[in-house]
């Protein structure tokens, strides 16, 4: 099946979502014009909607949120349809993995250097990250738990 | 037609189910009347979708016309297929691709002349079905689909209650007939549109024009400071060393100037170096 986001009477594809609990952390979808403009109205006042995601054997169902209104990014596409892209603010997104961007983004949040490398280990190291699909996401790091894992790997190497 | 009570199932009721083939077996229409379900009728022809629409006006839904081949559907939690004879092949066909628009744990339903109707279920990805034999040569087969492929079991009779007996209703999106095609089309263009290339923070920037004179040593500990050398590697010591420019401002308190307090913003800069070898972090003050 092909993935949906739906609220009250409004049903468009669903591109990629990224959430954590009842919370939404991006989200992308596409449709004729007037019902994304619709959606995003919904979803910046805080409006819940329903993600049906395929899963093996049918629909994985998540309801959820965002916790206060989100940064909004739309693109006309021709034809009367149209794409947004709904971001919290304070968390990365992007379509792909891209390791050296994802060390750029950690480190400069973190204020210590992480290598690219690094970065799935970072992320473990930082905690509960949102659950994601067609595309990545994820909140800053824990410089505590970097510098822990810093001093993990150095005793590693010494023993 | 179907003699009624056959099909005194709750489970359906009022739940949104693709009708194929309905306008040349009216036997499906039947089906789906008896079941209560909310009827999205897809025919090709008018003639076909008129017949459809008069057995199963009452019951809300919509008529779609086209060519079953052409739409993705998703969200159904019923799909009830008309089996014509001698179009026992492409109902196949047809079912087999709609069944993947189901809700987990919806039903599909085939109708038509028995043979055909047995035909028609061979190899479909239903483990279970259900089958009631109808005057006339005719049959109608219940299958109940999970989205689990397991090997099928002969069919048992059905009853009234089977379904409700076996189907618990699934909460699935709403029913959509897409045009295919169009969904992919959409979902390719959405992934490369600008309103990506902005959330991603990757809209481009212009051209850099280079400096009127050249840059002085404070120019460049800026530039650093600022994150131009972010994650580039150094060797200092004869170690590899991981560059990161740090930059803070603080806000101070200044005297009071003319009866107006004065607060002065001041910016820190600082080089945070982790050393690849010995794994340690180590900020010097630009």
């Amino acid at each position: 099946m092909t993935a949906r986001i739906a609220a009250d009477r409004l049903l468009l594809l669903l591109e990629a979502a990224a959430w954590q609990h009842k919370f939404l952390y991006a989200v992308s979808f596409v449709g004729p014009e007037r019902s994304v403009r619709q959606m995003v109205r919904h979803l910046r006042s805080e409006g819940a909607v329903e993600l049906f995601l395929p899963a093996e054997g049918g629909a994985r169902i998540v309801r959820a949120s965002f916790y206060r209104p989100p940064l909004a990014h739309l693109a006309r596409l021709g034809e009367g349809q149209a794409h947004a892209v709904l971001r919290r603010e304070g968390v990365y997104v992007a379509r792909e993995r891209d390791r050296r961007r994802e060390a750029l983004w950690l480190s400069r949040g973190m204020g210590l250097p992480v290598p690219p490398e690094w970065v799935d280990e970072v992320l473990e190291a930082s905690g509960e990250q949102p659950e994601t699909y067609n595309m990545v996401c994820f909140f800053p790091g824990d410089p505590y738990a970097y510098r822990d894992l810093l001093r993990e790997k150095k005793r590693q190497k010494v023993g | 037609m179907v003699s009624a009570g056959v099909f005194t199932n709750t489970a359906l009721r009022g739940r949104p189910a693709l009708v194929l083939f309905s306008g040349a077996v009216p036997e499906a229409a039947q089906v789906a009347r008896e079941l209560g379900v909310v009827p999205w009728v897809l025919e090709e022809e008018e003639a076909a979708a008129r017949r459809a629409r008069r057995v199963l006006s009452g019951l809300g839904g919509k008529t779609v016309r086209g060519r079953p081949e052409d739409f993705a559907p998703s969200g159904f939690a019923a799909l009830v297929v008309g089996v014509p004879e001698g179009g026992e092949a492409r109902a196949r066909a047809v079912a087999a691709e709609a069944v993947r628009g189901l809700v987990r744990k919806g039903v599909v339903f085939l109708a038509g002349k028995k043979e055909a109707v047995l035909e028609a279920a061979r190899d479909l990805p239903v483990p279970f079905w259900a089958q009631a034999d109808l005057p006339g040569g005719k049959a109608v087969l219940a299958g109940h689909w999970t989205g689990e492929v397991f090997p099928p079991t002969p069919p048992v009779p059905l009853r009234p209650g089977t379904l409700d007996a076996l189907f618990e209703p699934e909460e699935g999106p709403p029913p959509a007939l897409t045009p295919k095609g169009l969904e992919e089309r959409l979902l390719r263009a959405a992934r490369t549109s600008p309103a990506w290339a902005e959330a991603e923070g990757l809209s481009a920037g212009g051209e850099v024009s280079p400096p009127l004179l050249p840059l002085r040593p404070a120019h460049l500990v800026l530039l650093v400071v600022a994150g131009l050398l972010d994650l580039q590697e150094v060797e200092i010591e004869g170690r590899r060393h991981l560059v990161l420019g740090r930059l803070k401002k603080e806000k101070e308190e200044g005297e009071e100037e003319g009866g107006r307090k004065v607060a002065r913003e001041r910016f820190f800069g600082s080089l945070v170096l982790l050393d690849m070898e010995r794994l340690e972090v180590t900020e010097v003050d630009a």
